[in-house]
């Protein structure tokens, strides 16, 4: 029988531990800084929803220690589908409320083009995630940890996709002539150079030429409440959550269950019973899994409220009309999904540093052509992840649970090359765990479901390497400890 | 890394309790700890108790999810203020 967790008592009220001011102090950073960037200008309140969201998924995340990366990794690791269990949770909550917002007319949603890309993409994103702890929204929360490692993480995803989006020379040896035949056939602008990098070839003689659609859009219902309700909500995303927590069920819960019940010869209610044991066996995580899957539901319809208010279409516009010109693409557009998403905005991290350096890479359809590269200061998404970082912190500031831990070199090692497979990775597949799966799953694009295959595959092939590589390792040692 | 001890430790909550081995998992990043304890669980009889010390929040919150598919019981987490003490006894008690 399990025991619960015993505690050291403290003599000091929590609201006064130094810890629990530190919290407050985060917080109370926050709110000066919106109110600084409002005293500016009230527009900026388009990036503050950014900012708040952010911040409110970091404290959900820390809550929950909510792990994407867990929750297929440890289904191989140690056959444990507490944190998958979470993640589809997540899923349906933010289906159903994506569901209103389209419904609403506020969904600021767009499909993934399907294919190939995205089930190879997710393979190298989903190896890469065993090796640095986390997955990229996992790794900005726990950098709120004071996890140094996870800050590594973070650099390499930043780096590695701005130097994947715009490395040209060898790098194009890499894709086929007819991708760029078909990207010369394009009509786009001299100045991107589009026959030039391997990725922009990829993107304009490949991608372009591929289908987006969620679910009602390809049987004509993307404007009908029907296709909207019954195609893209349960359909996409309802009923395949429903079969995957069966079978987390069936395969990884159920023995156990039944075994430690003492029931041989389970009826119905039994198995009910144990589903929902199942769902309860971490209140955290599913706690935090109804309240992410909520607010990314509600973070597109505030963001689709706001864009209807400004009569704009991306956050470009408004940084325009505010007299900021720097950065932007050249349709003065910038990164603006308008709901959770994490790698994009790392990316234009790196590139930024990059042109400060003087490698420019505007000339790129990422960045030139779609993205831009705005002053980290002006980039909402941006701010997001920060705000991720810093409710994260102050949860575990407030939960005495932050800590500023070093990395190991072995540590280090695995941050920053499976950091640099994750960017890699979710450049090929056009968005990460959040961008290419949670979002698009849940607002009735199938393509989520492909990168959640590739990115099974990638963690499965990746947990047996880590698991060969902590053998050899612990054998090399010589395991003075009796390993 | 796993250590013998075979010693009585004083567990908040539970009294006195015989720990054959004691896993260091500390500044270790997931999956680590959970294969380390995974591997030691393998190598102790039944009814034997292990302690695995941890520093990753996220590691921590999992243990008494993993004890049950691992065939073992969860006894305490004992929070320090640098670490956890997750206490496991092989076998269902």
């Amino acid at each position: 029988m399990n025991v619960a967790s015993a505690s050291i008592a403290t003599e000091t009220h929590w609201m006064f531990r130094k810890s629990s001011l530190q919290a407050m102090g985060v917080f109370l950073l926050v709110v000066a800084g919106s109110l600084l960037a409002l005293a500016q200008d009230t527009r900026f309140v388009y990036m503050l929803v950014y900012v708040w969201f952010g911040l409110a998924y970091g404290v959900l995340l820390q809550y929950g220690r909510f792990c994407m990366a867990s929750a297929v990794r440890d289904l191989f690791a140690v056959k444990v589908p507490r944190m998958a269990v979470g993640m589809m949770i997540a899923v349906a909550l933010y289906a159903v409320v994506a569901a209103v917002v389209t419904l609403a007319g506020f969904s600021t949603f767009h499909p993934n083009a399907m294919g190939w890309h995205i089930v190879i993409g997710a393979a190298i994103f989903g190896f890469g995630i065993v090796f640095t702890g986390g997955c990229a929204s996992g790794s900005l929360y726990k950098a709120g940890e004071g996890n140094m490692n996870s800050m590594l993480v973070i650099l390499a995803i930043s780096f590695s996709q701005a130097i994947v989006v715009s490395a040209s020379g060898w790098w194009d040896s890499l894709v086929p002539q007819s991708w760029v035949d078909a990207a010369a056939a394009q009509d786009m602008p001299a100045e991107l150079t589009i026959t030039q990098g391997w990725f922009d070839i990829f993107t304009a003689g490949h991608i372009w030429n591929l289908k987006g659609a969620t679910t009602a859009d390809m049987f004509g219902m993307a404007e009908s409440a029907t296709g909207i309700v019954l195609l893209n909500t349960m359909l996409t995303a309802i009923l395949p959550v429903a079969i995957i927590l069966v079978a987390l069920y069936v395969f990884y819960y159920r023995k156990g269950h039944l075994r430690r019940t003492g029931k041989t010869a389970p009826t119905l209610g039994d198995e009910i019973g144990g589903m929902w044991a199942m769902f309860t066996s971490s209140k955290n995580t599913a706690i935090a899994g109804i309240g992410l899957g909520v607010l990314a539901g509600l973070h597109m319809y505030v963001t689709g409220m706001l864009r209807e208010h400004y009569g704009i279409f991306n956050f470009g516009e408004l940084l325009v009309a505010m007299g900021y010109t720097d950065g932007l693409s050249i349709q003065d557009t910038v990164f603006d999904p308008g709901y959770w998403y994490i790698t994009t905005q790392e990316a234009q991290w790196g590139g930024w540093i990059m042109q400060k350096l003087g490698i420019d890479s505007m000339d790129s359809i990422f960045f030139g052509l779609d993205n831009g590269l705005p002053n980290p200061l002006l980039n909402a998404p941006g701010f997001m992840s920060i705000g991720i970082i810093l409710g994260a912190a102050v949860m575990a500031l407030a939960r005495r649970e932050f800590k500023w831990k070093l990395p190991s070199w072995e540590t280090a090692f695995f941050a920053i090359v499976g950091g640099t497979l994750m960017g890699i990775g979710a450049r090929l597949a056009m968005g990460c765990n959040i961008g290419a799966f949670f979002a698009t799953v849940t607002n009735g694009d199938p393509s989520g479901w492909v990168f959640l295959f590739g990115m099974v595959i990638g963690a499965y092939v990746g947990v047996k390497v880590f698991t060969w590589y902590m053998d050899w390792s612990d054998a090399r040692k010589g395991s003075e400890c009796g390993l | 890394m796993a250590s013998l001890v075979n010693k009585d430790i004083d567990v908040p909550g539970l009294g006195c309790v015989h720990v054959v081995r004691s896993v260091d998992c500390l500044g270790a990043m997931c999956p680590r700890p959970q294969l380390l304890t995974m591997k030691v669980l393998g190598e102790v009889g039944s009814g034997a108790v292990i302690e695995v010390v941890l520093d990753n929040p996220t590691a921590v919150e999992g243990f008494p999810a993993l004890a049950q598919t691992l065939g073992c019981t969860h006894l305490a987490t004992v929070r320090e203020p640098d670490c956890w003490r997750v206490y496991l006894r092989r076998g269902f008690f």
